[in-house]
């Protein structure tokens, strides 16, 4: 069966062997057929109508909308250090946070996962009321608990590890920490049901075949867990590129996004040219690095790699 | 016979519920005739776009309460005035705002892409005599909503013997030792950096932008909060995380009058205006133009201005304020006398450049 498939998947190639020729379908296949299109029908228009149609607006009007014919000049005047600096930046904290994110959410998501019951059911509960409250009322906290005055630094002065207060907030450490702090939760409800999803059977064949308890880890649950973690990367990267209020409040004007100057462009400028010509260069970035990073470590290779 | 009762009853129930459905229509044509300002009734919802928070209820309660009920326009409110949104709303055809308080500068761009309505002088006029209002907002497209002031505070505690008389001395690390907070906006910090290198205000406009950063470059070791938004001044002053301030009026007022250890002054204060506009295309256009001929009418001016300290475009009302916030109000001649205000038009031609520099200047750090 395995080798029948692995040989259908080989043929697909350009100058294959004759593949078994259209068959007529069966009445029952058709109707199948039928109704997988009709039940995809809704969601498709959806998608097309509340995704693709606003991008392909954006789009055009990147491109000069309705107020001018057809121009390139959107994207001439993002062509300044300027741009390509907080785009940069941008890249680089989101990269950073992301990879955090995976690192501190993996132990959080397995002990959720292995501890069932109330201590789970809590964990669980401590994450949804994070999520729940909204981005500024958590921006804000952490400038009560990281600000010079604050009860991080109280308490590290008090008990004697410095003697001035440390600058935790007002930079790109203060950005770090509220940034990973609000997209943590995200990597972890994304790792919990994979997670739960690996069969224990799995772990017990392991054991039982003589793994010590770190090898079965490493060999069967850690590659098994991995769609949980590209997934997770993808949506963190996602989010933590176009934020913006987070960055602006807690870098202290020190981590300046390109959301920032987006921003600018459409609330002080009123270019909305230039905005859409923006987000269309960093719509091609972000899905550029996705495809790349899905290429690397995507889930078809794992998917594919199990078969 | 139970057809000639139903029927009676079908007439006497109809005739009922007619009285019923007629009394308002009496009511409202017997007070329209007795109507201080019959040319301000109407009968729509207008959609006002303000910047959001309080603003939206002192709007409600100082200029619509006594004026719904009798003139029939009620209000609606959304954020945030923006004019690339209004320029899509306009291309497409479906202008959803009626009345938006625009920035100066956004007021001019959106302007000049013909999206907003020339104010109707003699309406307004005929409500609010026009000696009443401050004639400098009193624009083609737009009429003054508020005034917002940027002022030098400081922590009374640290410096009991006065704060800072002006930017230079605001920047003067040997008598005034401590942290330093600014807004992260290229408006007010270029007037406040050239004010800094001692340039008078009467001097400041049209400003040099190349001086304007050189002017920066010279205080920017000395910066060390740049705020992004008026809501974060708050928690900064109350925190002592700065201890000069170049802060929103209002927010230094607050802490003032808490006894919270902050002190302020008018001196060199940075005083920028917003318009009320109304787009070219709004579907209750007509309504939006009588609200604002009615707010701009001195009681409604009054108690707003009484409510927080924020300038207000009816001068009338300068005279007799009372309350806390009487002698903090921004706009007052008393309190402008040593006062930069802000040239929207500068603003409009430079504001791209200005910006994009900005931006550049902040991120190289």
């Amino acid at each position: 069966m395995t080798v029948a498939s692995a040989f259908e998947r080989d043929s697909v190639g350009a100058s294959a062997p004759p593949r078994p020729a259209k068959r007529k379908l069966s009445p029952w296949e058709r109707q199948s057929r039928n109704l997988t299109w009709s039940l995809l029908s809704l969601p498709l228009v959806a998608m097309a109508v509340l995704f693709v149609a606003p991008l392909l607006v954006l789009l055009y009007i990147s491109f000069g909308g309705w107020a001018s014919s057809f121009n390139l000049a959107g994207y001439e005047r993002l062509a300044v250090p300027v741009y390509w600096r907080l785009l940069w930046f941008t890249l680089q904290m989101a990269v950073t946070v992301t990879f955090a994110c995976a690192v501190l959410a993996y132990p959080i998501a397995y002990l959720i996962v292995c501890f069932k019951g109330r201590f789970a059911q809590l964990m669980a509960l401590g994450l949804f009321v994070s999520l729940w409250m909204s981005f500024l009322a958590r921006t804000f906290a952490w400038i009560v608990i990281l600000q010079r005055n604050g009860i991080a630094n109280s308490f590290m002065m008090n008990i004697g590890i410095i003697d001035e207060p440390l600058s935790l907030v007002y930079n790109t450490t203060g950005v770090y920490i509220g940034m990973i702090h609000i997209m943590l939760p995200f990597m972890i409800v994304t790792l919990v049901p994979t997670m739960s999803a690996i069969d224990d059977a799995y772990l017990r064949a392991g054991l039982s075949l003589g793994g010590r308890p770190f090898q079965v880890f490493r060999q069967v649950f850690f590659p098994l867990s991995m769609p949980g973690v590209v997934a997770g990367s993808i949506l963190v990267f996602a989010l933590s590129f176009g934020m913006y209020i987070t960055p602006a409040i807690l870098g202290g004007g020190r981590a300046p996004t390109i959301v920032l100057a987006v921003r600018d462009q459409i609330s002080k400028m009123g270019d909305l040219q230039l905005a859409a010509a923006t987000s269309m260069v960093l719509l091609a970035i972000c899905l550029g690095i996705l495809i790349f990073y899905n290429w690397i470590v995507g889930v078809d290779r794992i998917l594919e790699r199990d078969k | 016979m139970t057809y000639k009762t139903s029927r009676r009853q079908f007439l006497a129930t109809a005739s009922a519920s007619g009285l019923i459905l007629g009394l308002p229509g009496l009511r409202g044509a017997r007070a329209q005739s007795a109507l201080e300002f019959p040319q301000l009734a109407g009968d729509s919802e207008i959609v006002v776009v303000t910047w959001g928070g309080s603003t939206n209820d002192r709007f409600q309660q100082y200029y619509l309460n006594d004026f719904t009920p009798d003139y029939g326009i009620s209000a609606q409110f959304t954020s945030y005035p923006d004019v690339a949104r209004l320029e899509v709303m306009n291309q497409i055809g479906n202008v959803e705002w009626d009345m938006v308080d625009f920035e100066g500068a956004q007021m001019n761009i959106a302007s000049g892409k013909g999206l907003l309505r020339p104010i109707d002088y003699d309406l307004i006029h005929s409500v609010v005599p026009a000696d009443q209002l401050a004639t400098a907002f009193c624009r083609e497209y737009g009429i003054g909503s508020v005034s917002f002031s940027t002022n030098i505070g400081w922590n009374s505690n640290l410096y009991p013997d006065g704060g800072p008389q002006s930017w230079v001395e605001f920047f003067d690390t040997e008598r005034f030792p401590g942290r330093r907070g600014l807004y992260a906006q290229p408006r007010p910090s270029f007037e406040i950096a050239l004010m800094a290198a001692g340039v008078p205000i009467a001097d400041i406009y049209p400003m040099d932008m190349n001086e304007a950063f050189e002017a920066l470059d010279a205080i920017r070791d000395k910066v060390d909060q740049w705020v992004e938004r008026t809501s974060q001044w708050g928690v900064m002053l109350q925190n002592n995380e700065v201890d000069l301030a170049g802060a929103s009026l209002s927010r230094l007022v607050d802490e003032k009058l808490a006894n919270r250890g902050w002190d302020l002054n008018f001196k060199q204060s940075i005083l920028e205006q917003s318009y009320w506009t109304i787009p070219a295309n709004a579907p209750n256009g007509d309504d939006a133009m009588k609200v604002l001929a009615w707010l701009l009418r001195a009681p409604g001016q009054k108690a707003y201005a009484e409510s927080t300290p924020i300038g207000m475009t009816n001068t009338t009302i300068y005279d007799d304020l009372t309350g806390p916030y009487a002698p903090f109000s921004p706009a007052s001649p008393a309190n402008t006398a040593d006062t930069l205000f802000i040239d929207d038009v500068w603003w409009t031609e430079h504001q791209e450049e200005a910006q994009v520099r900005w931006l550049d200047w902040l991120s190289a750090s």
